[in-house]
């Protein structure tokens, strides 16, 4: 029985190949993204234990709560400096042996010519230098060490690569200002010169950095070195004993495991993206092998037949397709894991070239990723080959010596219970996730249910659609229209599995068609009714803007109210909530806030404004003391001075640029908005402003044009999106060749007829083509329908986060039509070449 | 039997309306080498129904192969008229099969998804053309599918399905129709029907055609037979009753069986 197994794969080798290759992508897929992933988390791992090698204990301040990294919350910004007494007592400490007050923060070169460094996504960082200690993980390697108030070092890589040497001289913008400074000093990152991961490290003798950075008298964090005498845990324990309440001592182990866990919980999403996208192929790749499966067993069912005459169990039978697939499965995964290395790479250069360059020092290759992959390749196709494999018992032994027994088929009206009910089932878990709020996996799960449900009920459309679309082709391609026509519509199973693998690449990107368009249209509603400011200024990457910028933009002439807008979590109440600090006496002239109760000018008193709704849910007046927890600041009453209607800008705190300094220590901005004076020539304000705000990577737009930036990054990121279901969309496609290929074998003696009967090699091709169209048209038209349905739905549910306008992008839908149609084209080329080159007598007297 | 239709035209024209002259067609090479057809030269006339016999292996499905296009000669030339087709490309050779061929096939050969008229009508579809309706009517009507004729072929007996082949095979007005064992997988009464078509689409509308068959009975219907035995003719009759086939057949049973 084994043995019939392997020469009958042998026997179908390219069929076996083709099969295996809707694996191989799916597994690629999955393979790539955790080698991404690997080598993303490796580069942290590394770096964050390079930049604490020296160090045997630190001590850090504690925030007063877990602030959500996943959400964009950043720890440093939370976590309470130490002062500089707390240096002294670690110092005290028997065991330690040295101690040093370290600095970090945020720090941005311009080059000697005006140029203003950039990264495509990685921090500028700031430092302090801490001399030669060992708690230093910086080398000088060229130069001499910062020594005053206008000196930094720089790191290698930045200094290459914007040809800044020793002497040179550059400005450093900071949270409080711009340095001029010389650079004295080229640093290498640990003794091996270590990956900074795309930043840029600026570094300060440690008064500046103070200054720079932080607040004179306190430091980042406290990292101090054992004599030698006592372990880093014990030492560790020892330093705890001296430090006041909100301060906490850590080895440098678990420093650097903090660190590099709190970038790689920030970045994870970006993987569990990728993996989503991932197990798309998978999905879709399933419904090919299940296809492939269910063709290979019915035009063996003379030869299963044949072996179940001669003595086969059904078991046997049974045995020996899985046994198939699990070949096939094994096989796809090894090319996928392999092709996967490749992928990672393109994945990295994708992402680079859509969001930012992800940090890598060569690819980091896991048996997890071994592991998965075969596990995920050999499952999927034995799962997608099990009912195939049935159905293959099934073939009663009397079909090995009669050919008009049809292979038996599961009932259509079970199949049609079964799929309404597991679509059904998908609705229901959609809904529960975005209706009830049950969370993003049970979305997920209900589009993979709806999906499977509408594959499954897909027959039932296939005959009317296919009829639908195809009584265009006789009008058009007369015999050979009908030919394909019918062609397509013969076997409804095959046709509806073939087109489900198209639609549901193309329900995805339909759906994601209908989000962009409807957010784009959400967002520019919201920039109209909710800023009144006519100039906004950013900068690229959503860098942080140094708090001197709005200074010297409300000196320019012309400028009338400037507003800063910063950002920070607090816990109120049970949650980490997202507030923002503003320019109290111009924020109402920059933002359109509605005011519901209360007065505006509070926030000029240190009050908070919150959005009404927030206020009636929580039942607050104003004049009520509501209680907030700041991380650096502790626990903290602020009054409420109004309320506001909905504002998608102010988002749902509003507490003054004051009140902000106050409990956090950083001075950056998020953005800078401004209005000009009524009598004002804008054209030369705007170039003032650039003028005074110096730094180039700073980007003013007007109102339309700051739309559309953001219909720009929101198309960037439906075009990433679409990119990444191009493979799903690509497996689908191969789906279509593998099926046309084996029509074209089954129908071999058709064909030859055909052509006996004067059916000339183009025409051939063209039934062939015309066939594939049909099918890619109907799989189009289910998953344009489906996307347009899901991307709806979403936007419905997305109500109350402001996308509250449903836009359907009706001229994307067609374009998306003619691509399904061009897919259908390119799919049947190999097939059809083959269908139009059989031999008319072996074709025409074949079994 | 009827008189053979207009004379040709051009002066070199017989009456034939297909003719192989030295016709070889070898398979394979070295010592696995057969020789189907060796030097094989025969004439079949306009108007006349032919039927070519032999054992098995006798090369005479490899002849009517050669002589209607769908297999091409080691050397010698198949004539169709006065083309020969040793000297067409693929896309000159499917425009004669589609406009002056016509062919009944053992198992049919139908496309399950037209129906019987469709399938009928097929060829002329391909080519783009309208069928003649006067004389598929009258080839339809003479066939007898009346009622079935927007059936699919799942649902018509297999006689009824050769009677669709032969009808599709006569409605193109074709110069010759080949037909490969067309009785081959019908029960007497029925291949006896198809067979009686044929022929009086010989005697009533001059067609050509020409059938391979073993079955002497089958035989009996044409107005020549003609024997081939290891890739000769070796003899022929007119005008032949199964009786006569038969005796004929003997003689080549027993060489058939020693050598091959």
């Amino acid at each position: 029985m084994l043995r019939v197994t392997f020469k009958s794969l042998l026997a179908r080798k390219l069929r076996l190949l083709l099969t295996a290759l809707s694996v191989v992508l799916g597994v690629a897929f999955v393979a790539g993204t955790l080698i991404l992933g690997d080598t993303m988390n490796s580069t942290f791992d590394k770096l964050f234990a390079t930049a604490y090698s020296g160090t045997d204990v630190g001590v850090r301040g504690k925030s007063a709560f877990d602030i959500n990294v996943a959400d964009g919350g950043d720890p440093a910004q939370t976590r309470p400096p130490v002062p500089s007494d707390v240096l002294e007592a670690v110092r005290g400490v028997p065991g330690v042996k040295e101690a040093e007050g370290d600095l970090s923060g945020f720090a941005q070169i311009v080059t000697p010519d005006g140029k203003v460094v950039e990264t495509s996504g990685a921090p500028t960082i700031g430092g302090s230098w801490l001399g030669t200690s060992p708690l230093n993980p910086y080398r000088l390697t060229e130069g001499a060490p910062p020594a005053a108030a206008d000196q930094v070092a720089i790191d290698a890589t930045t200094a290459e690569d914007n040809d800044i040497g020793v002497g040179d001289r550059v400005t450093v913008i900071t949270q409080s200002g711009k340095v001029d400074a010389t650079v004295t000093g080229i640093v290498s990152f640990g003794d091996g010169g270590g990956s900074l991961a795309g930043a840029t490290v600026t570094l300060f003798d440690p008064a500046t950095a103070q200054q720079t950075m932080g607040t004179p008298g306190t430091f980042s964090e406290i990292l101090a070195i054992g004599d030698g005498s006592v372990s880093d845990d014990q030492l560790r324990d020892r330093v705890a004993t001296v430090l006041p309440t909100g301060f906490e001592a850590l080895t440098g182990e678990q420093i650097a495991a903090t660190e590099s866990g709190n970038i790689k919980d920030a970045l994870s999403f970006f993987t569990i993206f990728l993996l989503v996208f991932a197990v798309i192929s998978i999905f879709v790749g399933s419904f090919i092998i299940f296809n492939t499966f269910s063709m290979l067993v019915a035009q063996r069912s003379r030869e299963l037949a044949l072996l179940r005459a001669l003595g086969a169990s059904r078991r046997q039978v049974n045995r020996a397709v899985v046994l198939e697939a699990l070949v096939v499965g094994l096989i796809g995964s090894t090319l996928g894991l392999g092709l996967g290395v490749l992928l990672a790479l393109g994945l990295q250069s994708l992402v680079g070239l859509f969001i930012g360059d992800l940090p890598s020092d060569g690819l980091v290759f896991r048996a997890n990723t071994v592991l998965w992959a075969y596990l995920t390749g050999v499952i999927v196709t034995v799962v997608a080959a099990l009912a195939p494999a049935r159905r293959a018992t099934h073939i009663p032994p009397v079909a090995a010596l009669r050919d008009d027994v049809a292979l038996p088929a599961s009932s259509l009206r079970r199949r049609a219970v079964v799929g309404t009910l597991v679509l059904a089932a998908g609705l229901a878990s959609m809904a529960a996730g975005l209706v009830a709020g049950a969370g993003i996996l049970w979305v997920g799960v209900g589009a993979l249910g709806i999906f499977l449900g509408v594959a499954m009920l897909s027959p039932f459309l296939s005959r009317p659609m296919v009829g639908g679309v195809g009584s265009l082709l006789p009008r058009f391609w007369g015999s050979t229209g009908r030919l394909a026509r019918e062609n397509a519509r013969r076997n409804p199973r095959r046709t509806a599995a073939t087109a489900s693998a198209l639609m549901i690449g193309l329900a995805l990107v339909a759906a994601g068609g209908v989000l962009a368009a409807s957010i784009t249209k959400s967002a520019n509603d919201i920039i109209d009714k909710s800023i009144g400011a006519d100039f906004i200024v950013t900068t690229k990457n959503f860098l942080p803007i140094p708090s001197s910028v709005a200074d010297e933009v409300r000196a320019v002439d012309g400028v009338d109210a400037v507003t800063s807008f910063r950002s920070g979590q607090a816990k109120i109440g049970d949650s980490v909530v997202a507030l923002q600090g503003v320019t109290a006496d111009t924020v109402d002239r920059t933002l359109r806030l509605e005011m519901v109760t209360g007065d505006i000018a509070a926030l000029a008193d240190d009050d908070i404004l919150v959005d009404e709704s927030v206020a009636k849910d929580k039942g607050w007046k104003v004049g009520d003391r509501i209680p907030i927890l700041f991380g650096q600041t502790g626990k903290q009453e602020l009054t409420l001075g109004g309320t506001y209607a909905e504002n998608q800008i102010a988002g749902s705190y509003l507490i003054s640029l004051e009140t902000y300094e106050q409990n956090y220590s950083q001075k950056l901005d998020q953005v800078v908005a401004m209005t000009v004076t009524p009598d004002a020539d804008v054209d030369q304000v705007r170039a003032d402003i650039q003028a005074a705000a110096g730094a180039s990577n700073l980007e003013i737009r007007d109102q339309s044009e700051f739309k559309a930036e953001q219909r720009k990054q929101i198309n960037q990121l439906l075009g990433f999106i679409l990119v990444l279901l191009a493979l799903a969309v690509l497996i689908a496609a191969l789906g279509i060749v593998n099926t046309l290929a084996l029509s074209v074998i089954e129908r071999t003696r058709e064909i030859g007829l055909l052509r006996a009967v004067g059916m000339g090699r183009r025409q051939v091709r063209r039934m062939i083509r015309l066939e594939s169209v049909v099918i890619a048209i109907f799989g189009t038209l289910l998953g344009l329908a489906l996307g347009v349905a899901l991307g709806s739905a979403m936007v419905t549910a997305l109500n109350d986060e402001g996308i509250d306008q449903l836009v359907i992008p009706f001229g994307q839908l067609v374009l998306y039509l003619i691509a399904g149609a061009l897919i259908g084209v390119v799919a049947a080329v190999w097939p059809a070449r083959r269908a139009a080159r059989l031999d008319v007598l072996r074709a025409v007297t074949t079994e | 039997m009827t008189s053979p239709a207009t004379p040709a035209p051009a002066p070199n024209t017989s009456a034939a309306a297909a003719r192989a002259v030295d016709l070889t067609k070898v398979y394979g090479s070295g010592d696995t080498q057969v020789v189907a057809l060796d030097a094989v030269s025969c004439a079949f006339e306009r108007a006349h129904f032919t039927a070519i016999m032999g054992p098995s292996g006798s090369g005479k499905s490899t002849l009517m192969h050669c002589m209607a296009g769908l297999d091409t000669a080691t050397s010698g030339s198949a004539f169709i008229g006065d083309v020969d087709l040793s000297t067409l490309d693929d896309k000159r050779l499917t425009r004669l099969r589609r406009d002056s061929l016509g062919f009944i096939f053992q198992a049919y050969n139908l496309v399950p998804t037209l129906n019987a008229i469709e399938n009928i009508t097929l060829p002329m579809d391909i080519a783009g053309r309208k069928p003649d309706r006067e004389w598929l009517d009258g080839v339809v009507s003479t066939v007898g599918l009346g009622d079935r004729l927007h059936h699919r072929p799942s649902e018509l007996s297999g006689g009824q399905q050769q009677r669709v082949a032969v009808a599709r095979a006569l409605a193109g007005r074709p110069e010759v129709v080949f037909a490969d064992e067309p009785t081959g997988n019908l029960d007497s009464r029925a291949g006896a029907e198809i067979l009686t078509f044929l022929q009086k689409s010989v005697r009533e509308m001059g067609q050509t055609i020409v059938i391979v068959t073993h079955d002497p009975a089958a035989a009996a219907y044409a107005d020549r037979v003609v024997f081939l035995a290891d890739g000769h003719i070796v003899d022929e009759i007119m005008s032949p009753t199964a009786e006569s086939v038969l005796d004929r057949m003997k003689s080549f049973d027993v060489p058939a069986l020693r050598g091959n």
